[in-house]
């Protein structure tokens, strides 16, 4: 391809690849194809992307031959408000499915600015090394002496050996000890949590890998990219929801769900909890808001216990969830769990399964070695230490949704996940619909931030619907009425930002349907890399990474039949609040499913078209080997 | 003289000063080249941002072999030559506020201008909690 041609495909933007092998000790890079860096961008999409290329079906997720991208994205590092973030993506040992999590802090733009855009990982070390990218080069170093660190202390010892300007991603002793939930952590808080892809790094010996050094970003326009950002961080900091995230962070989403009794509490036999988790309250316990790099939000909370949380994933889930009611230890469980590199909402989901179990008689002292009660504090500590030492029964529970036989529930009845993925998100979906279709087919289980709808929340007038969603669409959030529409309109604006490396908190429809949107991302490409690309295209590099991930699911088993519900949220009723009574109705679910897919051009089981996989993956048919 | 303040209890951390320092003054993104610097440890629990204060005795200046810099006599402003400049960090040495830079691979100390050609600093326009703001008092 000559430079024009690839100068009218993605402008002066770099897409670099370190690809590295563990087995046998040896680093390469590569340019990725312009065709494919078009129709992907970069971050999530590119991940899964390479996934298709380098992963060979059914291999098993622990062994050797899983692959682990680490990718940042379009934007990040540039500068522009909030680009600082990155995707993680291999097979998950969790769910058998897809692994891939985004990730913020201050990683992201030092990889991209020390010259690798993306690193694949093959293979497996023989011993424990960690990954340097310094200066364009990734060399494997010896990682003896941080082996057996926790989070905290590893970044600490890297610090020490490479100076405080370098930036780590690691695992904690959790992925060490290969807990299918474990996750990658960077800084206090960062983590590129779910489906378990710490543990990936865990089985490949893989502690770290860190960025430092570098020349940094040329941008095309370098006046023009300055005045745009600094007049989208003008328009943002304006806006009423990033005002409140800034100041009190996410918790502040507690109060509305816990007043529609949508708080998931004591594994959602209860879906309303205390006020002690309301945001005002957290606040108390909380030094100053921080960010992440390039930030407008500072929605992170610095802790009085030497932390940086909480979330409000991190109060339900740790909280409510347990039936925790106390502040302070919240936020203790929730620093405890980084430290030790658990995903938050896979802990909380598997403990308060095991604490249902118990309570229900499902399980006694001879599988658990002691009474397991809700809202026992002490025993939340030792269960958590334990998962991620694989001691005890904390050996039972770091199989995540694997543990349902050992757990006397194998059909994973109590279990509140989908795909085998513990939910995250702390509102339960059998009230709003949207978020119900949301989880049931998000190509990583049931997580929330692939498509959650939370406009749905906000009572918008018709007229305003319309705009946004681009046709009637029905207001009523317990009706399932359009649904599939408003689902796919949010999968393919966060599909988009996951590639171009920017926060959702700074994204049209996550919180907000003013904040930025495809236009704004079209022109700070132009601006940064002369890359002309269109709303709509953009729009269009969303829905191929919904359907590449798709893709790659049914390659590894998925169909129609994996996209459900845990059973409470079609069996039992809501109990309390404006939620009262509701519940998912099978046939109504069956049909919104149904629609859902004709949309997407997905086949009555849920399955891309091998055209359109073919079409998905055709910028590889120039490369030697193609896809697998 | 204009001169640039910070507030670190208002400092998030974010960087944006110094990406934006770098982007404005040699077109490339790299939080590494700007002249304001962010000192954060999030363990240690502290953000706080170090640049040029445009002291009135410039230890800098008196301690430049290379005359690279120099004081103007007509404003007062530290001046910057960087083709002078030979890299020997006498400047970053002497320096009680970390307001100067290195660029090591240059062999160039980087250090403020005050964006002396704009109305508004690059590092205060990028800043979205206003921890660097611009006086122009006298």
């Amino acid at each position: 391809m000559s430079n024009v041609e690839t100068m009218s495909l993605t402008g002066t933007m770099r897409s670099r690849t370190a690809i590295v092998d563990l087995t046998k000790e040896t680093v390469s890079y590569e340019d990725a194809p312009p065709k494919l860096v078009r129709k992907y961008l970069g971050g999530r999409g590119m991940n899964a992307a390479y996934l298709h290329r380098f992963l060979a079906r059914d291999v098993d997720p622990l062994s050797p031959g899983n692959v682990l991208v680490i990718g940042t994205g379009a934007l990040s590092g540039t500068g522009s408000p909030n680009s600082n973030r990155f995707n993680v993506t291999a097979k998950s040992p969790e769910t058998g499915f897809l692994g891939d999590a985004n990730c913020g802090g201050f990683f992201a733009p030092l990889l991209r600015h020390s010259g690798v855009d993306r690193i694949v990982v093959l293979g497996k070390a023989t011993k424990p090394i960690y990954l340097k990218v310094e200066d364009n080069v990734l060399s494997i170093e010896d990682a003896t002496g941080l082996w057996g660190l926790d989070v905290d202390e590893t970044q600490i010892e890297i610090h020490r050996r490479l100076g405080s300007e370098a930036e780590t991603i690691c695992i904690g002793p959790a992925g060490e000890n290969l807990v299918r939930y474990a996750c990658v952590m960077t800084g206090i808080k960062n983590a590129a949590a779910r489906g378990g892809l710490g543990c990936v790094m865990g089985s490949k010996n893989l502690k770290a890998v860190v960025a430092l050094g570098g020349d940094g970003i040329p941008l095309k326009d370098p006046a023009g990219f300055l005045k745009l950002s600094e007049e989208l961080k003008d328009y943002l900091t304006d806006s009423k929801v990033v005002k409140v995230l800034g100041r009190v962070g996410t918790p502040l989403l507690y109060e509305v769900s816990n007043y529609l009794g949508a708080i998931r509490t004591r594994n959602s036999q209860d879906s309303q909890f205390e006020i002690t988790l309301d945001a005002e309250v957290i606040h108390e316990h909380i030094s100053k808001m921080i960010s992440c790099h390039s930030c407008v939000v500072h929605c992170r909370h610095r802790n009085v216990y030497e932390g940086e949380v909480p979330e409000y994933t991190t109060i339900v889930l740790l909280g409510a969830n347990l039936g925790i009611a106390n502040t302070a230890n919240v936020i203790r469980l929730n620093n405890l769990v980084n430290k030790l590199g658990l995903d938050v909402s896979s802990t909380g989901g598997v403990l308060s399964w095991a604490m249902e179990l118990y309570q229900k008689g499902i399980i006694d002292d001879s599988i658990t070695g002691e009474p397991l009660q809700f809202g026992d504090y002490d025993l939340a500590v030792r269960l958590i230490n334990a998962i991620s030492k694989r001691e005890g029964f904390g050996d039972i529970l770091a199989e995540s949704s694997q543990a349902g036989e050992a757990l006397n529930d194998p059909d994973r009845q109590y279990l509140t996940a989908v795909k085998g993925l513990p939910q995250s998100d702390p509102h339960d979906c059998r009230f709003i619909k949207g978020f119900a279709l949301g989880i049931a087919v998000s190509s990583r289980g049931a997580d929330h931030l692939r498509s959650r709808p939370t406009l749905e929340v906000f009572d918008l007038p018709k007229a305003f619907l319309r705009e946004i969603y681009g046709q009637d669409v029905e207001s009523e959030p317990t009706s399932y009425r359009t649904k599939e529409v408003v689902v796919s309109m949010h999968e393919d604006i966060y599909a988009t930002i996951d590639c171009l490396g920017i926060c959702k908190f700074i994204c049209h429809g996550f919180n907000s349907p003013k904040l930025l949107n495809y236009g704004h991302f079209s022109a700070l490409l132009s601006k940064a890399y002369g890359l002309e690309i269109t709303e709509d295209e953009l729009r269009a590099v969303g829905r191929s990474v919904v359907d590449v991930e798709r893709a790659f699911i049914n390659r590894e088993g998925v169909t129609g039949k994996d996209d459900t519900l845990p059973w409470r949220y079609f069996e039992e009723p809501m109990p309390h609040g404006v939620a009262k009574g509701h519940k998912i109705d099978r046939q109504e679910f069956a049909a919104l499913l149904q629609r859902f897919y004709k949309l997407h051009g997905w086949t009555e089981d849920g399955l891309v078209t091998p055209e359109r996989v073919a079409e998905l993956l055709a910028p590889w048919d120039e490369v030697d080997g193609g896809a697998k | 003289m204009r001169k640039i303040h910070t507030n670190s209890n208002l400092c998030s951390g974010c960087k944006a000063c110094s990406i934006a320092c770098a982007i404005a003054h040699t077109g490339i993104a790299d939080t590494s080249k700007g002249a304001i610097q962010i000192q954060r440890d999030a363990r240690a629990e502290y953000e706080t941002q170090s640049v040029c204060r445009q002291c009135e005795v410039p230890e800098c200046v008196a301690a430049c072999m290379a005359a690279a810099l120099s004081t103007d006599p007509d404003s007062g402003r530290v001046l910057f030559d960087r083709d002078k400049c030979v890299g020997c960090w006498m400047c970053v040495m002497v320096c009680p506020h970390r307001g100067i830079v290195r660029d090591a691979k240059a062999g160039k100390a980087i250090r403020c201008d005050q964006c002396a050609d704009k109305d508004v600093p690059a590092c205060v326009a990028a800043c979205a909690t206003a921890a660097v703001q611009v006086d122009e008092s006298d």
